[in-house]
């Protein structure tokens, strides 16, 4: 039944192609080639790929261009390209098979599947055209799938290459002579296809089960097979495929400064600053000494910062001009910015602290508004909360929590209003005997009058007694009698 | 100064020199001399040398007339010896020796009435404790002789010792009016005598002459002219009295450091008052009298948060003048609402003053104030039980601590007796009207507010009470416009009146009437 739905989607595919590169098997035969390749081996050999089935797929369709800059030699020794490329997954492989492990399979899956095609070296034209009616007839339900083998060398390939060419003249002739696919060709379709599928199964088992790793790759290729990693997943937005690959890719090779700032450069393209920055500061940690690198972790915490202050996070912009500036003293604005932070941020404390006295100061008056309710002093309630009321007033709207409270308040206190403005109407008494505060003050004023002046008299008397006393001691002889 | 000694006949008080004693007349220097001896001696008979007393006029046993010499024994002896010869000459002769001796006797009563001092005889009869009969010689002798000074000022001294000081006021001014060596002493104890006089005694009468003698005589005379300042201020001449203690001061006289201060003050010149305040403080600054006095003078100048600073500094002076100080204190405590404060002050001087009026009004005002009311009540009962210028204000109190108790009936009595008592104000009427109220008497009480309005137009309280009334009755239209005059008047005071509330009150009122 799978077999079915796989040559029906195959002969669809075909059916939609109309513009077909000079060279063998046409783009959708050759992603059904490494599609059938991969469930061949995921399931002859007991291997998870399926699970990468994506990855492979977007590795297949590569455009020319990608193919081309992928493997450069593929036009003038497509042999070469492969072996070159089998070289590298292998001592890429690791211990496990990752997306861009699968990915890389699919591109040389393609590339194989083309090599591996018939009429590569036949005339162009009716290569193309039966290039075309391939697209359009395929069928995958005739597949001969062979015991996978590993290739011993490039030869193995070569050879297959050349029974895949031995029918060309035939092809060739029949095309020529206008009998067109329905003959040789269509008779010889199913073996060649399952020889590509075949082909891309081996090579792909080949790399897989390889037992040591090649020594003819160089750590500058590595490298450049883990920035392109990078790049696939930065550009599949996989962070989380990265993360799981990454250690792999550490085993592999050495991250230099360079390295490192590629990677960071790449993910801070696509978004990802934060990872990007850890990357460069991998860099700095490696290579103090890179100022590039520093600049671009100093405008990374710049930015950070520009963008919370944009959205009034002012600590967390301080925190972020502050750190920008530790990495790079001579940043251009994180000064600047930093001082116009610093004078947000006392302009903000002062207004929230004048807030929250304001607040503080009508929530008080709340509380008295309440203590006099409780004594039925309810105008002088009514009073206080009024005062409440235009303290909340006093509070803006540009601190959520304030505003919040203000909201509240302001409720709170017009509804207490106006149960009291009722309660006031019905104890009016309540106000009687008020306007007798300023009697006792008259009271006073009128019955206590001249008792200064009285004890000033006192004070007079007193000195004269004291004169008299002692007058009446000095004179005492003068009235004894002789 | 001249050498006294005792006449041997009178033992009056004489000049040593002199020949013959000023009282009796009776020979002092010849006798002496006669005798060789002094007059205390015991002397003999010059004709028959038979010892004699001192004072004995006649020998008795020869006869001979010690004054005169001559013998009276002598005669009898001749009439004896002749009698023999004619009975009839004896006869004769005797009767002329007794017309004669009568004669003489009589002489020496003339001569010893003519000779008698009754100014020794007074001081000899105060001296053994006569002083009644002593002070009635003085005074015969002074009816025929009124310009006896030294009868005068004996007479202020015997009236002294009998504690008459009244009369011996009298007798020193008098003595004093008629000038002489002893015009300024007679001054001094004339003044004296007159503070220990029952009725006491006429002190104007007696400064007019203090101040005329200081004028003509004593101008530089220390101590009289600071006797005559304090007089001066004792009769509320305080510029007399500043006058007097300046020229006192010139004259070098000792003043009480307090004295040039308060003197200053009861003649309201207060930067001199001033400074010679802050010269007393200088010199102790802990000078009681004079941290009163400058506490009173703040008070005068109507600072009272001055004046109740320096007057807690202020030590005891004298328990009238503390208990002032004290009644003060509280009193300002009041004023500035402090209770609390004030009770301990006006205890104090309730304490000291028991007598003043005052003092216990302000300390039931107090306890009022404190909400102690029962206590409050009680003091205030006392006082307006009594006849007295607070009775009516008590009572008024009373009724208002009644009310606070919720007992109208004793309010309402307490009001009325207030009433009775001639307390009729403004105040009076409005604690009526809303003890009316309280008893639920709409009409009665619309009655009083209105007759308080009456008596006081701008009195708060009644256009508040007035209002409240009249609104809690329905009559919003009438009632708004009392509130309205409430607030007007309640500017003075918005904060303790409750302006504000009254204010949302009206504004209510406004708007439940649209």
């Amino acid at each position: 039944m799978k077999k079915h739905l796989l040559l029906y989607s195959l002969i669809g595919m075909l059916a939609l192609g109309c513009a077909l590169p000079a060279i063998a098997w046409g783009p959708r035969v050759q992603l059904a080639v490494v599609d059938t390749a991969l469930k061949l081996v995921s399931r002859e050999e007991n291997l998870q790929l399926t699970r990468l089935q994506d990855a492979a797929r977007a590795g297949a369709t590569l455009s020319p261009l990608e193919m081309e800059e992928l493997f450069p030699e593929m036009q003038a020794d497509p042999l070469r390209a492969i072996e070159n490329d089998m070289a590298l997954l292998s001592a890429a492989r690791g211990a496990r098979i990752d997306a861009y492990f699968a990915f890389r399979l699919g591109a040389l899956g393609k590339l194989v599947g083309r090599a591996t095609a018939p009429m590569a070296n036949a005339d162009p034209a009716p290569r193309s055209q039966y290039i075309n009616d391939v697209e359009q007839v395929a069928d995958m339900g005739n597949l001969k799938p062979e015991t996978r083998k590993i290739l011993k060398s490039i030869a193995d390939l070569e050879r297959v290459m050349r029974e895949a060419n031995a029918g060309n003249d035939l092809i060739t002739g029949e095309y020529q002579s206008g009998s067109g696919f329905r003959g040789t060709a269509a008779a010889r379709l199913g073996i060649d296809i399952s020889r590509s599928v075949n082909a891309v199964a081996d090579v792909w088992w080949t790399i897989i089960s390889a037992g040591a790793v090649p020594g003819n790759i160089s750590e500058a290729q590595l490298q450049r097979y883990v920035l392109d990693a990078y790049d696939f997943y930065v550009g599949r937005d996989s962070l989380a495929e990265m993360d799981a690959s990454e250690p792999n890719y550490r085993k592999l090779v050495k991250y230099s400064a360079d390295m490192n700032g590629k990677i960071g450069d790449m993910l801070y393209a696509a978004g990802f600053r934060e990872r990007a920055v850890k990357h460069y500061e991998e860099a700095a940690a490696e290579a103090p000494d890179r100022r590039d690198i520093l600049e671009k972790i100093g405008n990374y915490h710049s930015e950070v910062a520009e963008e919370a202050l944009k959205k009034g996070l002012l600590e967390e912009a301080m925190a972020g001009f502050e750190k920008a500036l530790a990495i790079n003293l001579l940043h251009p604005t994180a000064e600047r910015s930093r001082l116009e932070v610093a004078g947000l941020i006392k302009q903000r404390d002062e207004q929230i602290a004048l807030y929250q006295s304001q607040l503080k100061q009508a929530e008080d008056l709340q509380s008295l508004a309440e203590e006099e309710a409780g004594k039925n002093r309810f105008a002088e309630a009514v009073a206080l909360l009024k005062q409440s009321e235009e303290s909340y007033a006093m509070v803006g709207d540009e601190f959520p929590s304030e505003a919040q409270r203000r909201a509240r308040g302001i409720r709170d206190v017009r509804a207490r209003i106006e149960e009291l403005q009722q309660g006031l109407l019905t104890n009016t008494l309540a106000f009687s005997g008020t306007g007798f505060a300023p009697d006792r003050d008259a009271l006073i004023r009128e019955y206590s009058g001249g008792i200064d002046l009285e004890t000033l008299k006192a004070l007079i008397r007193l000195e004269y007694d004291a004169e008299i006393q002692r007058l009446n001691t000095q004179f005492q002889s003068a009235v004894t009698l002789e | 100064m001249a050498t006294m000694s005792k006449c041997p006949f009178c033992g009056g008080l004489v000049d040593a020199a002199a020949d013959q004693c000023m009282h009796c007349g009776g020979p002092l220097k010849a006798r002496d001399a006669q005798r060789g001896g002094t007059p205390s001696a015991p002397s003999l008979c010059p004709t028959c040398k038979s010892p004699v007393a001192s004072g004995d006029i006649v020998c008795t046993k020869c006869g001979t007339n010690l004054l005169t010499g001559q013998r009276i024994a002598d005669e009898r002896q001749k009439a004896g010896k002749s009698r023999g010869k004619s009975i009839g000459r004896f006869f004769t002769y005797a009767a002329a020796a007794l017309v004669l001796l009568a004669s003489g006797v009589l002489l020496v009563i003339l001569a010893m009435h003519l000779m008698r001092d009754p100014v020794g005889e007074a001081r000899r009869l105060a001296r053994s404790g006569n002083l009644a009969e002593a002070s009635e010689v003085l005074q015969a002798h002074l009816q025929k002789t009124p310009d006896d000074i030294t009868a005068r000022f004996l007479l202020g001294q015997i009236s002294w010792q009998g504690q008459q000081y009244d009369r011996a006021a009298e007798a020193f001014e008098a003595a004093a009016r008629q000038g002489g060596p002893r015009e300024r002493d007679a001054l001094i104890l004339a003044v004296l005598a007159s503070e220990r006089a029952a009725q006491g005694g006429n002190r104007q009468q007696l400064l007019d002459l203090l101040s005329a003698a200081v004028q003509q005589r004593y101008s530089m005379d220390g101590e009289l002219l600071r006797l005559k300042a304090l007089l001066q201020g004792l009769g509320e001449d305080y510029k007399g009295q500043q006058e007097a203690l300046r020229e006192a001061l010139l004259s070098g006289a000792e003043v009480p450091s307090a004295l040039p201060g308060l003197t200053s003050a009861l003649d309201q010149d207060w930067n001199l008052a001033e400074k010679y305040l802050n010269d007393a403080l200088q010199e102790n600054e802990n000078d009681a009298k004079a941290l009163v006095v400058r506490g009173m003078v703040h008070l005068m100048r109507e600072q009272p948060a001055e004046a109740a600073a320096v007057l807690a500094k202020a030590g005891a002076v004298a328990p009238a003048v503390d208990g002032l100080v004290k009644l003060q204190m509280g009193i300002l405590c009041l004023a500035q609402s402090e209770p609390g404060k004030a009770l301990p002050l006006l205890t104090e001087a309730r304490k000291l003053l028991p007598e003043d009026i005052r003092a216990a009004f302000f300390y039931a005002l107090c306890l009022q104030e404190n909400k102690l009311t029962e206590e409050a009540i009680a003091a205030l009962e006392h006082i307006a039980s009594g006849n007295n210028p607070y009775s009516g204000i008590a009572a008024l109190q009373m009724a208002v601590a009644f009310m606070e108790q919720n007992n109208l009936d004793r309010a309402a009595a307490a009001a009325r007796q207030a009433g009775e008592s001639g307390l009729n104000t403004a105040r009076q009427a409005t604690i009526q009207g809303r003890i009316h109220a309280l008893q639920n008497d709409p009409v009665k009480a619309e009655q009083a507010y209105r007759r308080a309005i009456s008596m006081m137009a701008d009195y708060p309280a009644a256009h508040l009470e007035l209002g409240l009334l009249l609104v809690s009755g329905g009559s919003v239209d009438a009632g708004l416009p009392e509130l309205e005059k409430y607030l007007e008047l309640a500017k003075a005071d918005p904060e303790r009146m409750r302006a504000n509330e009254i204010d949302v009150l009206v504004t209510q009122l406004r708007q439940a009437r649209q």
